[in-house]
Order: C-alpha cells, then structure tokens, then sequence
C-alpha cells in the first residue's frame, strides 16, 4: 500500500513536471502576439491607458505630473466603418462622429442648422445658394481651405456616390476665392439641412494620401492610425480652425456587442461610449464614476407594411393592427431609453406632434375593423380568417434586442385575431432589393439632418428608393413637391405636419417607439454632449481630467 | 510508406476542387444579387438596364461552370476577388485576420493540453478516488457552460471587478488572455474527459499486469506505455479541434473584438459580402484538409499497427 502511495505521488510529481514542461514549450506563442498587434496598437501605447486614469488605480500621477502628461481619451462606437472615406457608403458618419472631417453647416443639440465650415450663405434665387467659406480654415496638412477646395471634394463625392447627387439635388458648382455657388436642379428646401449629411464632408482631394485609410480632412482629430472595423488613432490637429483640442490623442474602437462597450467602459479601456443595453445604463446611472448623457433622438423603430401583400393592402387590416398594439407596453418593455413614438416624427421635434392623431392603443376598435372587413374567427382557433384565408403575417427584424418587444408584438396582434410569426435575420439589408417581405422593422432616423423632407423623399414618397411598402399617394407626393419649392421654417413646417396627418389616416406604416440618444462617459470626461442625431460624438472641446 | 504519403498527398488535389466548386455554387445559389449589393454600397439602387449591363460586364450571365471554371482560374493565381463591402481584395482581408486567429489558436491549445493532460492522467490514475470526483465534477461544468457565458463572466470578474485585463481588443498578451482562457476551459474540459477514457481503457490492457509482473514500475508503465498509446486516440480529435479554432471562434471574437476570422466571417455574413465568405470558406476547407492529412500521417507515424495492417504500402 506504501508503495502504491509512493507511485501516486511520483505520478503527481511527474505530472507537474510534464505541465510545466508543456508550458515552457509552448512558450513562443506568446510574444508573438505582441509583434502581431504592435502595428495597430503603436500609436495607443506611446499614451497612457484608460486603465491608469480609472478611479480604481490610486496609484496614478501626482497632480503636478498628470498635468504635464499627454491627455489621451479612449472612446468606443458601435457601428464600424470599412473605410475613413466619406464618400463610400455611410463611412462619412463614422468620420464625424469621431471629430475627423466637417461639413459645411451642421444640426446642433437643438436640432437648429448652425454654420461650420461655412460661416454664411445666401440663396440668390430658387436655386442658387452662395456659400463662403469660413476664413483661417485649414486642412490637416495645413492647405488653407477655399471654395475651390471644396467644389473637387464635392464633384469627387457625387461622382462616387449616387446619394450625394440625389440628396442635395446639386446640379453645378462654381468656385471664386472663398465663395462657393451651388445650383440646384430644382428648387430644393431642404438643401441647406442636407448638406449637413456627413457625406458631404469637406477632405482635400489632392492631399496625395487615400482617403479610404488617411483623409486629409478638416476637423479637431487627425488620423494616425486605421484598422478597418476596428480601431482609429487620432491626434489633435493643433491648427483646427475653431480651438484645438485640449486631448493630445484619442483612440476611437469599434465595439459592437453593446455588453463588451458596457463592460469596456467599467474596466475603464473606454472612457466614453455610445449606446449600451438598457439595463447596463442603470448600473452605469446609478455609479458616480460615470455619466449619463441623454437627450431625445430622432430614431424610431417603424414596422414597414407592405402595401403589395394581399392583406396588408386593405386599410382595416393595417389600421386593426396598428390599434392592436399597446404601445406604452412596448416602451416598458424595452426600457427606460424608450419612449413613445406614434408618429413619423419624435415629439421632441417641431413637426406638431400635438396636432396629430397619434397611433394609439384600440383593441375593441381593432376587433371591428376586422369584423367590418369581413375577417372573423370561423374555426375557433383564436385568429380570424376570410375567404378560407388565415390573417397570418411575417414579421421580420434583424435585432435580437428588441426580440421580447416582437414577442409582445406578436401576442397583441393574436390578440385581436391577427396571426404573427416572428422571422428574426441576422441581417434583412437584401430585402432592399428583393422586397420580399410582409411586415419588417427597420431603425429609421426620422431627422437625419435635422430637416424633415428627407424621411417623406425617400420612405414614403411614391416610387422612393426606400419606400419598401410600395406605398403610393399623390396627395403625399404634391406636398414632397411642394417642400422642395418651400424655404422657409414656417410653411416647411405647416407642409410636414400635413403629409404626417396624411401618413397616420393611411396607416403607412406602424411607429413601434422612439429610442433616446444617450452617450455614457467616465465622471473624468468633460464637456460631453448629447446630440439628437447621433452621427455627432466627438468635438474639440471634448476633454479629460487627469 | 512513402508511396502513401504520396497517394495520400495527390489526394487532397480533388478534395480541395470538389470543395471549391460547393464554395462557388453556395454562393451563386444564394438568394442576393452581387451587382445590387455593390451598387447598394455606392449609394445607388440601380435599375433594370443598369444591373443587366453590370452583369453582362461581370459575365454573371454565363453558364454556371463558365462562371465556375473562370472564378477557379482566378482563385489559382491567388486572386479571390474584391471586398464588397472594403473594396480591397479577399486576399488581403484574409491575411489580415489569420494571424490573430493563429495566435489565439496556439494559446487556446497550449493552455488545453497543459490542463488538459495532467488533469486527465491524474483523474485516470485516481480513479474513483475524490480527485478523480473532483476533476470530473470541474469538468463536466466546464463542458457545460456556453462559452460565451464563461466570457461574459470573465469579463466582469477580471476586467470589471479586478481591473486585471482588458475585456476587448487584440493589441498585446494581456488582450489574449481572456478569450484564451475562455475557450480552453471548455476545450480543456473536454480532453480531461478524453485522456481519461483512453487512459483507463489502455490500463485495463494486459501488458499493464505483464510489465508489473515483470517487475517494471506502475509509474514508468503509465508514462512509457499507457500514456504514449492512449494520446493516439486523442489525435483525431485534437486536429478537429484546431481546425475548429482556425476557423475562428465566431462568439468569443466578436464579444472580445478580437480581429480574427470568424469575427471577420460573422461580419462578411451579416452584409452578404460573398467574396470574402467565399475566402472563408476555402480558408476552413483548406485547414481540415491540411490537419486531416497531418493525422493520417501522424496516425501512421505513430501506430505500427496501421503500417503493418496497410501491407507497408
């Protein structure tokens, strides 16, 4: 037994030995990890990381050294860009979100168009606009920025981009010193706003770098370093224009699991964010380590209706669906950052929400506008059909986060009678071309620059690119029309509400909630502002307590 | 010997053409349209004479194997395509996510097997006793867990709670840790499993009770003998093992932004950017070719028995 004993203990022993051997074997796999990562990483390791500045290392620089050391911020986006190019896709949007490049007016945190890169504009007729260039502009290789600078980025852009042409409706640019004239080809109200879309950002085209990884551009950071879907390394451009940046780096990371951004910014890797899961902002509210930045947005999440499905073409079953739905349910549901919507347009925007007869919550209304239709429940399983027919409808999405909202979608419509299978994707970008589909929710940013005519051009506009439902109104398309020929605030206005009221008695489509914007930074972020249209994050008044 | 090794070799040639061409018929039987999905990117929803024209240009009207034939020339001389969704090539893309998938691979195993055998051989030689209990009980949760449920809570412990690690990204030693650590506490759990089994299975053999009979140490027999023949059995599945973490480990890349290839495949995915998950895909047919002609070699290296069962052929 003794010596039983003693072969399991030199087995043990041996074990051991075999582990650490195994170990020291195989310890060439880890420097090389270093060497892999170090391109990427170079310009993030000659600053201090997230982890010392975080309340939880006390050990941090004394006061009189934190102030001489480099101030580097770590910030973290959830929707990654395939290149810093402003003109491929939506690039442009992660650009400006991360302080890179400019446009020539922007929306501010009051939804009101403000100048940027042009300080003043005149519209001499219908459509012609002269724009000035604001003086002591400069490019990040220090070429001062003109009026002709601007017209090649511009023309470089529509070029490459179908959407800079349609959306501005820009039909010749004209370049002398630092006036740029900008003509139509149309009357076109809603120009101004759009050129607030971040495509049309302002890069030097001649900068000699290309732009997909390196835009020479105009706005408080530069790029030092860009891994496609992953990480941007940026510097203070000392020469920005409106102040420099008080940050001397900024590492902009793609994160886009919003758990993995929640956990990143607790660890203190990120120092500030964009979006997280609602039950992480609670955690994160309720900590004094952090901030919570939030301010109404302009995102609603719209169940499209196809207007081409044999019951969905009938107004009693869109209208019964759309009363089916207990709307202040589904807001609780998916949380405190919800709110609710109701209609084309956030209350929080001067499109006369109050005005309108707002989607709402009728069971027994959507009952009978089933029964008038025709529709009843002959064989008792709960949902109504007619003609032999099963009202049975698809409905697709592609976020597993609003899954639980979908769910209840699905038992207030069977409520009523109407049959809802659920089909979550894990992407629906195909059915843009296909339209096959029944019903499908997508995240519609209802003000994308601030002016409401882009959302009536493109979603419900007869024959629009992005009217997925097919739906058709002449009277709706006069009043599109009749925007683009409509300059100023008031009757743009009177305009929108008329096609909204238009929009809700059709029960186009179903505005499930309205989603807040919210930007989460450690307590040591200063000057932190929450944007309504979430394409603005970063700015040059931005900073970091030490 | 060397006339298998040959044969075996000249094999992998028609393996890898018919996995090319299920490559490319997956691709053109899905339901996406790769002139829509480009222009999408320009911004442009193209009319009908506009995609016909494209398509004529890209010769998509072509037989199938017209289309096969010329996209397999292509993939020859190295050039899989361009990114719809990057616009660089395949090629490039690829390259750059496989070394960061290589190294998360080589410290997911070296920490599977330093867990892994130690822990199994210990659990064989005790077996029934409480460390045997206690290694499988640790086991059997191991295998139970989801990763990334063990990721999520790693995270928390040692980024969050700990401020130890870092919770995402790939830029040093310390970003591996985690998603290292997270998938070989599963892989790990496996093999304490697996080495067990073979462990108690070579010892139920008679040459365990012939070499003690013999007067040989019950130490050496394990480490000289039981050991040496009860990894055979583990080799197959170890080789499917790093062909799965070759292929990138999709979950645990994507909560940990690690920039591997199954991140870059789950991206490639969700925008239907069929070329690089063309690359993807002859990346994973490539690896599990490659390490199942190592095993068989190995196999053959290793077990006398199948040399002599083959007829030294």
């Amino acid at each position: 037994m003794a010596k039983h004993r003693m072969n399991k203990a030199g087995i043990l022993t041996l074990a051991l030995a075999l582990t650490l051997l195994l170990a020291a074997c195989g310890g060439q796999s880890a420097p090389a990890a270093n060497s892999s990562a170090a391109q990427s990483e170079a310009a993030a390791a000659q600053t201090p990381t997230a982890q010392n500045q975080t309340p939880a290392q006390p050990d941090a620089a004394p006061a009189e050294n934190a102030a001489a050391a480099p101030k580097h911020l770590n910030a973290a986006i959830y929707w990654s860009a395939a290149t810093l190019d402003p003109a491929v896709d939506y690039d442009g949007w992660t650009t400006c979100r991360a302080g890179i490049t400019e446009t020539l007016v922007m929306v501010d945190e009051n939804l009101e168009l403000v100048p940027l890169l042009s300080d003043t504009w005149e519209q001499t007729d219908e459509t012609t606009w002269v724009m000035h260039i604001r003086d002591g502009v400069t490019f990040h290789n220090g070429k001062s920025v003109d009026a002709a600078a601007v017209k090649a980025c511009f023309e470089r852009t529509m070029e490459m981009q179908d959407r800079a042409v349609t959306a501005c409706k820009i039909d010749s640019i004209e370049a002398d010193g630092q006036s740029l004239t900008i003509k139509t080809s149309e009357p076109f109200g809603a120009f101004l706003a759009n050129l607030s879309e971040p495509l049309y950002s302002v890069i030097d085209v001649d900068a000699g770098t290309d732009p997909a990884t390196a835009p020479v551009a105009t706005g408080p950071f530069m790029v030092t370093g860009f891994k496609a879907e992953d990480v941007i390394e940026l510097a203070a451009y000392p020469g920005y224009w409106n102040g420099p940046s008080d940050l001397d780096t900024v590492t902009v990371k793609t994160i886009t699991d919003n758990s993995t951004r929640a956990m990143a910014l607790q660890s203190g890797e990120i120092d500030i964010a964009q979006r997280v899961n609602n039950n992480d902002i609670d955690i994160l509210r309720a900590d004094p380590n952090y901030a919570v930045y939030e301010t109404a947005g302009t995102r609603i999440q719209v169940l499209i209706l196809n207007h081409a499905n044999e019951f969905l073409s009938d107004y009693n079953v869109r209208k019964a669906l759309e009363c089916s739905l207990n709307y202040e349910a589904l807001v609780k549901i998916m949380g405190g950052s919800y709110t609710l919507a109701g209609a084309p347009y956030p209350s929080s925007a001067p499109y006369g929400y109050d005005q309108l007869d707002v989607q709402h919550y009728d069971a027994a209304q959507a009952k009978s506008l089933l029964a008038e239709a025709g529709w009843a429940d002959s064989d008792g399983n709960g949902y109504v059909e007619k003609n032999g027919k099963e009202l049975s409808l698809t409905l697709t999405y592609n976020d597993a986060a609003i899954s639980a909202a979908m769910e209840a979608v699905q038992a207030m419509a069977g409520a009523v009678g109407i049959r809802v299978n659920l089909d979550l994707r894990d992407s629906t970008g195909d059915i843009d071309s296909t339209r096959d589909f029944e019903m499908l929710v997508r995240n519609w940013q209802s003000l994308s620059t601030g002016d409401p005519q882009w959302l009536l051009d493109t979603m419900y506009k007869s024959g629009a690119m992005t009217n997925l439902g097919s739906y058709s109104n002449l009277e709706l398309d006069k009043i599109c029309d009749e925007l683009s020929n409509a300059f100023d605030f008031a009757s743009r206005q009177k305009l929108t509400v008329e096609a909204e009221k238009i929009i809700l008695a059709d029960c186009v489509n179903i505005n499930l909630f309205g989603q807040n914007n919210y930007v989460i930074a450690s307590a040591k972020v200063e000057n932190v502002k929450p944007f309504p249209i979430d394409y603005y994050f970063i700015d040059n008044t931005t900073s970091i307590t030490g | 010997m060397k006339k298998y090794v040959t044969r075996r070799v000249l094999f992998v040639f028609p393996i890898m053409l018919v996995l090319s061409f299920f490559t490319f018929a997956l691709s053109y039987l899905s339901p996406s349209d790769p002139v829509t999905l480009k222009y999408s990117r320009l911004g442009v929803t193209p009319d009908m004479e506009m995609i016909e024209a494209a398509k004529e240009e890209l010769g998509l009207n072509d037989p199938f194997l017209v289309q096969y034939g010329r996209w397999l020339g292509r993939v020859l001389r190295g050039d899989l395509g361009e990114s719809y969704k990057y616009g660089t090539s395949v090629w490039a893309t690829l390259t750059e996510h496989i070394p960061n998938t290589l190294i998360l691979t080589a410290a997911t195993l070296l920490l599977t097997v330093v867990l892994a055998v130690p822990l199994g051989i210990l659990s064989a030689v005790c077996q029934n006793r409480p460390v045997d209990y206690l290694i499988r009980f640790v086991s059997f949760f191991g295998v139970s867990m989801p990763s990334f449920w063990v990721g999520a809570l790693l995270m928390y412990a040692f980024g969050v709670k700990l401020k130890l690690l870092p919770v995402m990204g790939d830029g040093d030693l310390r970003h591996l840790i985690l998603p290292a650590v997270t998938l070989s506490i599963w892989m790990a759990s496996l093999y304490v499993r697996r080495v067990r089994g073979s462990m108690l299975e070579e010892m139920n053999r008679d040459y365990l009770t012939g070499g003690l009979a013999r007067g040989l140490s019950r130490s050496r027999i394990i480490f000289t003998q039981i050991l040496p023949n009860s990894l055979l059995s583990v080799i197959t599945m170890f080789g499917m093992s790093i062909g799965s973490l070759m292929g990138g480990a999709t979950i645990i890349e994507t909560i940990f932004e690690w920039q591997g290839v199954g991140k870059m495949a789950i991206d490639a995915i969700s925008v239907k950017d069929y070329p690089v998950i063309q690359g993807y895909i002859l990346w994973m047919a490539i690896i599990y070719v490659l390490i199942n002609l190592v095993v068989d070699l190995l196999y053959r290296f290793l077990d006398p028995r199948i040399r002599l069962e083959g007829g030294g052929a």
